[in-house]
Parts: structure tokens; C-alpha cells; sequence
């Protein structure tokens, strides 16, 4: 449900970024699995979000970061999707982290200044 | 054309937070962020810690729900600085919420602000609203399982509660399980059991944890 939320910052923030007469091709975004984002619903939200403004058609590209695994019997670092995976030694009290990042990484925009009537 | 960004998308909401906090701060406030899953008994909980605690300090409430005034009629029985928000569609409350809510509260003389918030475990967690501690609170009867399938809601817990303890022997909870499913999050947290609707020796540590907390501010 937070997507929704996600996507409204996510406009405003474009918008803060975006060359000016640019068009928007697509967005990418990186989220932290603490953040619980669902990739389907985020881009759900995204597209009723930018539905009739300038934005519109603009693909949203979420990447969903894993846990960072540290295990305190052997000391093996790994990543995994999963906070509460057993480490390979068979220890199951490796502790997640690092994982509540969100963030907008980087935008693609059209290459030509758009100097269209209307569009903006 | 690419143009890199990097920026953390909810930086408005943390900005308007940073204002709340500050605001806060100079008034002397001490807020608390209070979530947990629907129902787990949080406006229970905010009831009876007014109760418990306003001979001693003044209290200010904000509690927020999709709709009604319900919550907010019941806490401000014991509570008169109490604002109902009212998210419409919006399942957490953000920074704005807040900062709206605040423009109706006398903070004169005011010590506690307590922020209940919108009944989920998944969507207030990342949206910082200006609170001292956030405090996330499960209960015996929503199954042992939820740390573990909502492990943002410990991580960024600074104290985590199991309420319902007079439940425990009625329901299936491994509650070994909850203490090491909660550790392993975060190893440093301090978990306390208790009942609101009883009123027992849980939450009177649970007022003594505030009470610590707001001494160790000053
Ligand atoms: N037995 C028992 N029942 C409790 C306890 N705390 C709350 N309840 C009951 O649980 C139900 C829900 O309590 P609320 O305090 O409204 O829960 P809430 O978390 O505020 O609910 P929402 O705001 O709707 O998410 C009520 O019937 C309470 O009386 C407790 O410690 N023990
Ligand atoms: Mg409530
Ligand atoms: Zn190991």
C-alpha cells in the first residue's frame, strides 16, 4: 500500500530533477528488502500516478536489493532475499542489514530538447 | 540521455520530519511513533499509559486511522489534547500528518506526545514523522510469526511490545520463538511483555521505559 506514497514522492522528485523541456523515458529506483516494496504494485501506483501529466508512458525500473548476512559462528559474509537464512556452517543466527535503503538512482531522458507545444 | 540522481526518495517526508523534531525539541516534547498490526491493542495501550502516567506529566495524543473519530473518542476520555487524523486512503501517517496535527495542540507545559498510528506492520515504518523513539508492538493473539515476516517493523524498533500476555495460555505462541526471531533482528532491543487491558507489571515497566528514555533527553 506504501507504494502509492512511494510513486507521489517519486513525481515530485522527477520533477525536481528533470532537465527542463526533457522528456521522461524511464526511472530507476533501488529499494532495500526491508522496504517490503511489491514490484507489481509499485508499478501500479507508478503508472496511476503519472496517468494525464507530462510524465505519462515513463517505465519505472525497481531493483530490489538482498540482505547483507553476517554470520556470528563462522564469520561468512553473504547476501540473500531471505533475513533469516541459515549460514552454510549450519548456524541459524546470522544477523540481516544494511537493507532499508529507497532511492531514486538515475532518470533516461530523451536526448533532443523537446520544444513540442503543450508538452511543457 | 542518463542523468544519475541518487537520492533518497522519501526526502521530502524526512525533511518536514527534521522540522517536526525540531519544533518538538524546543517545546520540550518527547514523541513516541506507536505501530503495530491492526488491532494489536494500541489505542488500549496509549489508554492506559495516559491513565497511568498524567499525575505525573501532560500528554498530548495524535492517532491515526484510515476513518473515524473512534480511537480519538476513546483516548481523550483520558486524555484532552487528543487530534484524530484521518488518512482517507493512505495506510501510514507521514510527516505532514503530523505536522498538521500539531498546529492544534497547545504544547504549553506539554512532556509526551504519543503518535498511534495507522494499524499495519508494513507501511509506517519508513516514514520518519519527527519521533524521538519508535516503538512497534506485537501481541500474542496475531501468531508468533510476525517478526520474522515483518522484520523493518523490528529493525527500526528502539523498544518492541507483546501485548495480550494475559492471552498466552489461551492461544498457540512459542513466545521463545518471538524472543529469538526479535534478537536476531536486533540484537540490542529490549522486548517487554505486558496486558493493556490489565494493567500489569508489563506496563509498568513499559511507563518506566518512557520515563527513562525522557530522563536520559534532558
Ligand atoms: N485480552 C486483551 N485484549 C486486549 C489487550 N489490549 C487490547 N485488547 C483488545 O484488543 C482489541 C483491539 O484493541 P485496540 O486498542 O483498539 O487495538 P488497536 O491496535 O488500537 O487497533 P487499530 O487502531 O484499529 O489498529 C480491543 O477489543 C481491546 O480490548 C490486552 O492486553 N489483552
Ligand atoms: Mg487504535
Ligand atoms: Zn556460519
Amino acid at each position: 500500500m506504501h507504494e502509492v506514497s512511494i510513486a507521489t514522492a517519486l513525481v515530485e522528485q522527477v520533477r525536481r530533477h528533470i532537465p527542463a523541456g526533457r522528456k521522461l523515458i524511464g526511472i530507476k529506483i533501488e529499494a532495500g528488502p526491508f522496504q517490503s516494496i511489491d514490484p507489481e504494485a509499485m508499478d501500479m501506483a507508478w503508472v496511476s500516478v503519472i496517468d494525464a501529466t507530462e510524465l505519462e508512458g515513463a517505465k519505472l525500473f525497481l531493483t530490489t536489493l538482498p540482505y547483507q548476512m553476517t554470520c556470528p559462528k563462522c564469520a561468512r559474509k553473504w547476501e540473500s532475499a531471505d533475513a533469516f537464512e541459515k549460514c552454510t556452517c549450519g548456524s541459524q543466527e546470522a544477523v540481516p542489514s544494511g537493507s532499508s535503503e529507497l532511492r531514486l538512482v538515475s532518470m533516461e531522458v530523451e536526448d533532443e530538447a523537446n520544444v513540442e507545444a503543450g508538452r511543457y | 540521455m542518463q542523468v544519475q540522481v541518487v537520492e533518497n526518495i522519501l526526502k521530502l517526508n524526512d525533511e518536514l520530519a527534521g522540522m517536526n523534531r525540531q519544533a518538538l525539541r524546543k517545546s520540550g516534547v518527547f514523541t513516541i511513533d506507536l505501530l503495530g498490526g491492526p488491532g494489536c491493542g494500541k489505542t488500549t495501550l496509549v489508554e492506559r499509559t495516559v491513565e497511568m502516567l498524567s499525575s505525573e506529566m501532560k500528554i498530548a495524543v495524535i492517532v491515526g486511522d484510515l476513518t473515524t473519530a473512534r480511537d480519538a473518542e476513546r483516548i481523550a476520555k483520558f486524555c484532552p489534547q487528543t487530534v484524530q487524523v484521518n488518512t482517507g486512503k493512505g495506510c501510514h501517517l507521514e510527516a505532514h500528518h503530523v505536522r498538521q496535527a500539531m498546529g492544534k495542540i497547545d504544547f504549553s507545559g506539554v512532556d509526551l506526545l504519543i503518535v498511534e498510528n495507522v494499524g499495519n506492520l508494513v507501511c509506517p515504518v519508513g516514514f520518519d514523522l519527527g519521533q524521538d523513539v519508535k516503538v512497534t508492538m506485537f501481541c500474542t493473539t496475531e501468531g508468533v510469526d510476525k517478526p520474522a515476516k515483518y522484520p523493518y517493523a523490528v529493525d527500526a524498533a528502539d523498544v518492541v511490545l507483546l501485548n495480550k500476555m494475559d492471552l498466552l495460555q489461551y492461544v498457540q505462541f512459542e513466545i521463545e520463538q518471538f524472543r529469538s526471531d526479535v534478537k536476531r533482528l536486533k540484537p540490542a532491543v529490549e522486548i517487554i511483555e505486558c496486558s493493556a487491558l490489565k494493567g500489569d507489571a508489563g506496563m509498568k515497566r513499559w511507563t518506566g521505559w518512557i520515563k527513562e528514555r525522557m530522563a536520559a533527553r534532558k
